[in-house]
């Protein structure tokens, strides 16, 4: 683990410099591979990175750091808005060679296209596969930025990472708390669900999902898989859930089957399932 | 003491039966081994939470019934009451700021806060209303101060999407509990102030005079007064802490009461609280049921707090329908004959330095020269102005017909309609439903204000109750959208604050055909509005067809309205102020007023754009949220003026 972090972390430091010296003389030949980009979408400003491409600007760039976390945004990367709504002049004033953007969710292409070329990817959709579209998603930007390589190297990461250590076969509920009474549950259309079945674990939740792979509900679902592990994605859920006699009746809580993960971006990459995956596994 | 209608007492009875069906029909689902609980944790279900959540729904209900009784009994006014007055949105933005700055609040300390902002939007309204405590401006400083707190709300939310879900989860009034420790808590706190605001009422009801005599009687009646309102707002806020904003429930509860044919003060007394009780578990009943009724095919949880709106708005309406709320005369506004010309000529200097400025800064981006933003400018300035000029006349129009200074198409639910159907067009999906969804939400919120005021002879009263009803219910079915962590929700919340900045060259245009449509057509409807007001049989005399007339004025303000709230939301509150503005500065008669009123409307809107734009750079701040939180001060001092 400690020595996948280190590689990802040198690398980035080689992606910067190679902006540093590369850069400049890339962009000036348009249709060639740039690293003049924007990511409106933290999955994509995170496979950016994880290439070694340091976006030129990222949508809620300090909301990243906390919700994200690795791979760590380079120093210097501009915040240009809102993920749904970037302010359009900004993004003008950059003059990037390329927009990237998750497909049905924000903004309309059509209106980035007149600053500059775009790239949707529909990672979360009907589909329901977000990982291979997230191994998609890192080709096609290997490709875009000349960093085949680095994107091979990555996807080969993600492969070793999942065939690595078999989890216990207990099967998972994987959650997120929006306060102390409604949780979202993820389950099939999840990058999460995605990822526990080549680790040989199961995904407790087999009910009914949105478009973005979850389920809101209350604390009573969870009772119905009384067998299963609580996986609880950070941010916590506030104090006073611990204290609430609900909470200590939960099947898994009584059984002590409750697992805090440090944040994992929920809607994320191949970097994002490949942090999850770690942490998961150290948990 | 109570004499029983017969049909109204019916449906209580049949409303009772029904809330206390659905409680055990959840019960019993609990039970049932089929919906997968472990028998065990279904025993612990129940009594940890299905059973403190009745207790809650009835204690809150109670709760939010008696602080209604509280404050009309007080205000002396029939309509006055938490929600409507503000204090629940006060609270709620309380709680939300708190909330922001400390990522977690112990209950108790929720309800400090929340008491603070409730008493703080109370203070607020009765100072702006003044003596007029008794007539309907209570009502719309209450509907202002409610909105801009609501303004603010959603633009902390915006802008602090960490929060954002956490707060609109709490906001949205949902019922579940975790254990018995809100009941309790409720419930010992209903304990103690219910019998100090029964004494409390009983004393203020022996002094059951003018307020003349009551000063005659010494000061101790005002700071008896101040106290109960204060308690009954210690009351409200409290279920706002513990279980969210549940609206309607305080407003429906006396009404419902009346029209059991409560009379006495102890009658009411005793049939209010009950009232709000048995809505509440009612309204709850429903959320759950609703709930069981597509599991397994829906993703999310229906909060009671969407639905109390839903339950009560058509309550509310049925009841103005029937014509048993009471009504009081409020004033006309009076206008000043000055120079109506130079007063045009004003507005539209000032509007044409604000779109100059607009177009030209560059102060955020220095590289830029503005002939390269021109092509991102123009769109959103043009939508600001035709948006201005489209709400101001329909505020024109609507003061006019309706002959009450305070209607407009926020406060009559026209821009709140509006809003709901440029939501239901975002997915059902494409351009053209939104387009569709916004001037058919006006109009058909439009028609049903109008059915209702017509019944009650355009009285003011039951007319802007009628606009919030319905605003109140678009907001709730917005809010629920949101609460649903679908994550196309900040797309809808920023389109119901009125995003100019996402306006696009063509619906640009679009708007802007429309708003000089509505401009051209203007002076043919002048006739009508000179007519109008002066009664049906006037009307006829002078050769005019009422109806047909009303029928045309109708259809324009809900074209006009749909058409500006796709530009900039539902919560300007340019319509309704525009108009008084022009007054001031010296229009009178309705043809001077609408051109100078869409001149002024035009002018806030293109600020409110720009400084959207600068504020809080590269962040954008939706025009509509600005408009309204620059517009509402300086309405309630155009209506403080007055005095």
């Amino acid at each position: 683990m400690v020595a996948g972090l280190a590689l990802s972390r040198r690398q980035v430091v080689a992606g910067a410099a190679a902006v540093l010296w590369g850069g400049a003389a890339r962009a000036a030949s348009r249709g060639a591979a740039t690293d003049r980009i924007v990511a409106l979408d933290w999955a994509l400003a995170e496979t950016l990175v994880a290439l070694g491409v340091a976006p030129l600007a990222v949508a809620e760039a300090p909301l990243y750091a906390r919700r994200v976390v690795e791979p760590a945004l380079p120093a210097g990367t501009r915040d240009i808005g809102l993920r749904s709504w970037p302010n359009l002049e900004a993004l003008r004033a950059l003059q990037p060679d390329l927009i990237l953007a998750m497909a049905g969710y924000g903004i309309a292409p059509a209106r980035l296209e007149r600053i500059a070329p775009v790239r949707a990817f529909p990672l979360y959709s009907e589909a329901r596969r977000p990982l291979d579209l997230a191994r998609q998603a890192v080709r096609d930007l290997g490709g875009l930025t000349g960093r085949g390589a680095q994107a091979a190297e990555l996807l080969d990461r993600l492969d070793a990472a999942l065939a690595g250590p078999r989890l216990d076969d207990r099967p998972l509920l994987i959650v997120k708390f929006a306060d102390d009474r409604l949780l979202d549950v993820f389950g099939a259309g999840s990058l999460f669900h995605d990822v526990l079945r080549p680790l040989g674990a199961t995904n407790a939740w087999t009910g009914p999902t949105n478009a973005w792979g979850f389920a809101s509900t209350g604390l009573e679902a969870l009772a119905g898989h009384p067998e299963a592990r609580l996986v609880i994605i950070e941010p916590a859920p506030p104090p006073r859930l611990a204290d609430s006699p609900l909470w200590r009746a939960l099947p898994q809580v009584r059984a002590g089957r409750v697992t805090l993960l440090p944040p994992v971006w929920v809607f994320g990459g191949v970097p994002s399932a490949l942090r999850f995956a770690r942490l998961l596994g150290a948990a | 003491m109570i004499r029983l209608p017969l049909w109204p007492g019916l449906a209580a009875a049949g409303a009772i039966l029904l809330a206390v069906g659905l409680t055990l029909a959840s019960i019993s689902a609990a039970r049932d081994p089929a919906g997968g609980l472990p028998p065990d944790f279904a025993a612990q279900w129940i009594t940890l939470s299905l059973l403190p959540r009745i207790w809650v729904a009835l204690l809150s209900g109670g709760a939010l019934g008696l602080s209604a009784l509280v404050f009309q009994q007080v205000l002396r006014n029939p309509l006055a009451e938490p929600a409507t007055l503000g204090v629940l949105s006060g609270a709620q933005l309380g709680i939300t700021l708190a909330t922001m700055a400390a990522v977690s609040l112990d209950p108790a300390l929720r309800e400090l806060v929340g008491l603070a902002g409730g008493l703080a939007a109370l203070g607020l309204v009765i100072l702006l209303a003044g003596r007029n405590a008794a007539g309907p401006a209570l009502l719309v400083a209450g509907l202002v101060v409610s909105l801009v707190a609501g303004s603010v709300f959603v633009l902390l939310a915006l802008f602090q999407q960490e929060q954002l879900r956490a707060v609109f989860v709490w906001a949205s009034g949902n019922l579940a509990q975790n254990g018995s420790g809100d009941a309790r808590a409720l419930a010992l706190r209903l304990a103690l102030l219910a019998p100090l605001l029964l004494l409390l009422l009983r004393g203020l009801a022996l002094f059951a005079l003018s307020d003349a005599g009551v000063r005659g009687l010494g000061g101790n009646v005002v700071a008896l007064r101040l106290l109960a309102l204060g308690l009954a707002t210690l009351l409200a806020t409290m279920v706002t802490a513990r279980v969210g904003v549940i609206g309607f429930v305080g407003l429906a509860a006396p009404l419902i009461a009346a029209g059991l044919g409560a009379g006495s003060l102890r009658a009411r007394l005793l049939l209010t609280p009950v009232a709000g009780a048995v809505l509440l578990l009612l309204a709850d009943g429903v959320a759950q049921g609703l709930g069981r009724l597509f599991s397994g095919r829906v993703t999310t949880v229906l909060p009671t707090g969407v639905l109390t709106p839903v339950l009560g708005a058509v309550i509310l309406l049925a009841l103005l329908w029937l014509r048993r709320i009471p009504d009081r005369p409020g004033q006309a506004l009076a206008t000043r004959r000055r120079h109506p010309p130079r007063a045009v000529a004003l507005a539209l200097l000032v509007l044409l330095a604000a779109v100059i400025f607009s177009l030209c800064e560059t102060l955020h981006l220095p590289g830029l020269s503005p002939a390269e933003l021109w092509q991102g400018r123009w769109p959103r300035v043009l939508s600001a102005v035709s948006a201005g000029v489209m709400l101001a006349l329909a505020g024109v129009v609507i003061q006019a017909t309706t002959g009450n200074p305070l209607a407009s198409p926020e406060s009559l639910g026209l821009s709140p309609g509006a809003g709901l159907g440029i939501v239901a067009g975002l997915f059902a999906g494409g351009a053209a439903g939104l387009l569709t969804g916004a001037v058919a939400g006006a109009l058909l919120a439009f028609l049903l204000v109008m059915l209702i005021a017509a019944r009650n002879r355009f009285a003011p009263g039951p007319l802007l109750l009628a606009g919030v009803a319905i605003g109140t219910f678009a907001a709730a079915m917005i809010s629920l959208v949101i609460a649903s962590g679908d994550p196309r929700a900040v797309i809808v919340l920023a389109w119901s604050m009125g995003p100019t900045y996402r306006a696009e060259p063509a619906g640009a245009v679009t708007g802007a055909v429309a708003a000089l449509a509505g401009l051209m057509l203007f002076p043919l409807l002048l006739r009508w509005l000179r007519i109008l007001p002066l009664g049906a049989a006037q009307a006829r005399a002078l050769g005019a067809r009422p109806a047909v007339a009303r029928a045309v004025l109708m259809v324009y303000v809900a074209v006009l309205t749909g058409f500006a709230t796709l530009a900039v939301g539902p919560i300007s509150f340019a319509g309704l102020m525009a108009p008084h503005l022009a007054r001031v500065f010296g229009a009178a008669g309705p043809g001077w007023q609408g051109v100078c009123a869409a001149a002024w409307a035009a002018t806030l809107l293109v600020a409110a754009d720009l400084a959207g734009r600068l504020i809080w750079f590269p962040y954008e701040i939706p025009a509509g949220v600005l408009a309204s939180l620059l517009g509402a001060p300086l309405f309630l001092w155009l209506i403080g003026r007055r005095r």
